[in-house]
């Protein structure tokens, strides 16, 4: 394993200069790029296994990227960042229910993107080995069930379904169970960077977590939005029992 | 009272066709005059008659002559009496060939008779016996023919009640579908451009309902229109964008390329870049905010605690150009909006405060509730130390790209569409914005209302 792992990336976007001063940009970054300019392909190379992440663009010729999206999550998880137009707020919330990790308004700078990708990357590959995030273990809180190793979250024993941001918010939490989590902290944490004030997008992966994980948990809400500090997940008394496989250090 | 049209309709024709009303019932009495005398007359003449027939039998043509004499002084009548054709048994024989012929109709019919003369008319009544009364009676008084006091009470309520009824319908009909009209064109000049009334004035087929037919076609095309031109700046936004995504990343592939110079032409390019592209953004952002197609999806907002983080961040901003934010007063308030749209549309002033007011000074901001008019409000103030705007300039600072002084703006940055996104957000959230300068000259005052929610 090299010390900077190649980060497979496949780019859907209909620009293909874009596409080319990309490929250009992040060839030195240490990621392997491989753009589509339509979205058919588009979907069957993204489901093909073969890359690491897909950045994909809301204003596709013929499939609008929300389709693209809705057709790849129907069958794969595989982290996805859409870049939208900027200020079109619709688009990006829409994006991040549909399932998409995160997002980038266009014209977005490279350096952004970068940063982006590999605030994502770094965790969907634990192997490989920058420190920080790869605290092996089991996370036991309730009725859920997180395991950092294989990357899967049970509740009752049935394994639900997550994106690769939606898995890091709910580690983050469960980490931080039964106190108040900074909406800050969290966004640094999990996306990778700071929130603008009127930035929704972790506001709208915890509601996703809701809807996945249901609302309430013994009684209590799950997961409760502290205003304008952040947010607090349920420790229910009885029934918390934090693994103790979760190392610390 | 409102004089609204509908009461100027009601009102006015009702009036008028009561009027009519009243005169032609007054007319209707002059037309035939003789039943006054007959009605009022009648009963008196039959039971003098009576009353005649007795003394005649009694004693004689005199005695009926002198009886005769004394009802005419008293009711100013003449009166006679007949017997089949004979008469007047008074023997008198002032009696015109009319009069005569009335009272022989009487007898032949045994019913009343009437018949006009010069001076009224000839009335004559069958009393039995073969006795017949004549008398001719005066034409009734040309005020009384105004004012019979019988019927006219009854009358005049008809035609009032009447005219009213229809005056009323009329008025209705008239100015229903004007409301209708008047309805639409603020739904559509709130912004609901869809807005149509064809429907509502399908089943006329009148001036108003033209009128409407042409309102549904500026309708359109007013809808059309906008529709383009938002479509244009879409496309346009979009169109801009696209290069300026790919300049981005040339950008920074030159910046890795000339390492030897890493510049400040680069920078340069980066920051006008950014500035083209927050150009965009901020048109786009006007342009829904005026088409008003954009629902604002409405929360309670602590508009305390939005402004202090504002007031925070701007003034570390404002640092670095040795000018200082502060925060004088701030009440809680609690109002219902849209938090981004508020964020921007306070960002925004309390931006262009920091860039006018002069250096060393501060942008002081306050934020108070108010009762006006028994409605509360939020009333947030923001206040520069800075050379204000001349007064004729006052109401042109939120048009889009507008600058008091040419050169200011590009001096000190800005987009130039910051405060007419500041006027509609506003607007869009039911309050109001003013300007004016601070009256020792020193400084513009901006003052955003915004009502505050109940419960």
């Amino acid at each position: 394993m090299v010390k900077k792992s190649m980060l497979r990336i496949l780019l859907i976007d209909d620009d293909r200069e874009l596409c080319e001063l990309l490929t250009d940009y992040l060839k030195p970054e240490g990621v392997q790029i491989e753009t589509v300019f339509s979205p058919e392909p588009g979907i069957e190379r993204a489901l093909s296994g073969e890359h690491d992440f897909v950045v994909l663009d809301v204003m596709l010729p013929g499939i609008s990227g929300f389709e693209v999206l809705r057709r790849i999550r129907a069958k794969s998880r595989i982290p996805v960042l859409m870049l939208t137009a900027r200020g079109d707020d619709v688009d990006r919330i829409v994006g991040l229910e549909m399932g998409a990790d995160d997002y980038l308004p266009k014209p977005f700078n490279p350096r952004e993107l970068v940063a982006r990708i590999r605030a994502v990357g770094r965790r969907i590959s634990p192997a490989t080995g920058e420190g920080e995030r790869t605290t092996q273990g089991r996370l036991e809180i309730g009725d859920i069930e997180l395991d950092t190793a294989t990357r899967t979250v049970r509740q009752m024993g049935e394994l639900v379904e997550m994106t690769s941001i939606e898995f890091n918010l709910l580690e983050e939490l469960l980490r931080m169970a039964g106190q108040v989590v900074a909406r800050a902290d969290l966004s640094k944490k999990v996306l990778g960077r700071t929130l603008s004030p009127y930035d929704r997008s972790l506001d709208v992966h915890v509601s996703s977590l809701r809807r996945k994980l249901g609302h309430d948990v013994g009684g209590i809400e799950r997961i409760k939005t502290i205003r304008g500090i952040g947010y607090l997940y349920a420790l229910s008394a009885p029934a918390a029992t934090q693994s103790a496989e979760a190392a610390d250090s | 009272m409102r004089r609204t049209l509908f009461s100027k309709i009601f009102l006015w024709f009702w009036l008028a066709s009561a009027f009519i009303g009243v005169i032609s019932a007054a007319l209707s009495l002059k037309v035939d005059p003789k039943s006054i005398s007959i009605n009022r007359y009648s009963e008196k003449v039959i039971n003098a008659g009576k009353s005649f027939i007795e003394i005649y039998e009694k004693d004689g043509p005199p005695a009926l002559g002198h009886a005769c004499d004394d009802f005419e002084r008293e009711n100013r009548v003449s009166i006679y009496l007949f017997k089949g054709s004979r008469g007047p048994l008074s023997g008198r024989q002032n009696v015109t060939f009319e009069g005569r012929h009335t009272a022989i109709t009487a007898a032949a019919t045994g019913m009343a008779s009437d018949t006009p003369s010069a001076r009224g008319v000839w009335y004559a009544a069958a009393l039995g016996d073969d006795y017949t009364v004549l008398a001719e009676l005066p034409p009734p008084m040309p005020m009384e023919q105004f004012f019979q006091p019988e019927f006219l009470g009854l009358r005049l309520a008809m035609s009032f009640i009447v005219a009213g009824l229809f005056s009323y319908l009329l008025a209705r009909s008239l100015t229903r579908p004007i409301l209708q009209l008047r309805k639409a064109t603020r739904r559509f000049a709130g912004g609901a451009l869809a807005t149509r009334v064809g429907s509502i004035l399908e089943i006329r087929k009148d001036e108003i309902a033209d009128l409407g037919w042409d309102f549904d076609t500026m309708a359109e095309r007013i809808e059309a229109l906008v529709d383009a031109q938002q479509r244009l700046l879409r496309d346009i936004s979009h169109e801009l964008r696209s290069p300026l995504a790919r300049l981005n990343v040339a950008l920074e592939l030159a910046r890795r390329n000339s390492k030897e110079n890493p510049g400040n032409a680069l920078d340069r390019i980066e920051r006008e870049s950014e500035r083209l592209n927050e150009l965009i953004s901020e048109l786009l952002t006007l342009t829904l905010l005026e088409s008003g197609t954009e629902k604002i999806e409405k929360e309670p907002i602590n508009l305390a605690g939005l402004v202090e983080s504002i007031v925070e961040d701007s003034d570390f901003e404002a640092r670095d150009r040795n000018r200082l934010v502060k925060i004088v007063t701030c009440e809680e308030v609690v109002v219902n909006g849209s938090e981004e749209m508020l964020l921007r549309a306070i960002e925004n002033v309390i931006r262009n405060a920091i860039r006018y007011t002069n250096e060393g000074t501060s942008v002081e901001v306050s934020l108070l509730r108010q009762e006006i008019d028994e409605r509360k409000f939020a009333v947030l103030r923001v206040r520069d130390h800075g050379p204000g705007v001349p007064e004729a300039a006052l109401g042109k600072v939120f048009k889009p790209f507008y600058r008091v002084e040419d050169d200011r703006g590009r001096l000190t940055g800005g987009t130039g569409i910051g405060l007419a996104i500041t006027e509609r957000s506003v607007l869009v959230h039911g309050g109001t914005i003013t300007v004016s300068n601070v009256s020792d000259g020193d400084g513009l005052l901006v003052e955003i209302l915004l009502p505050i929610s109940e419960g």
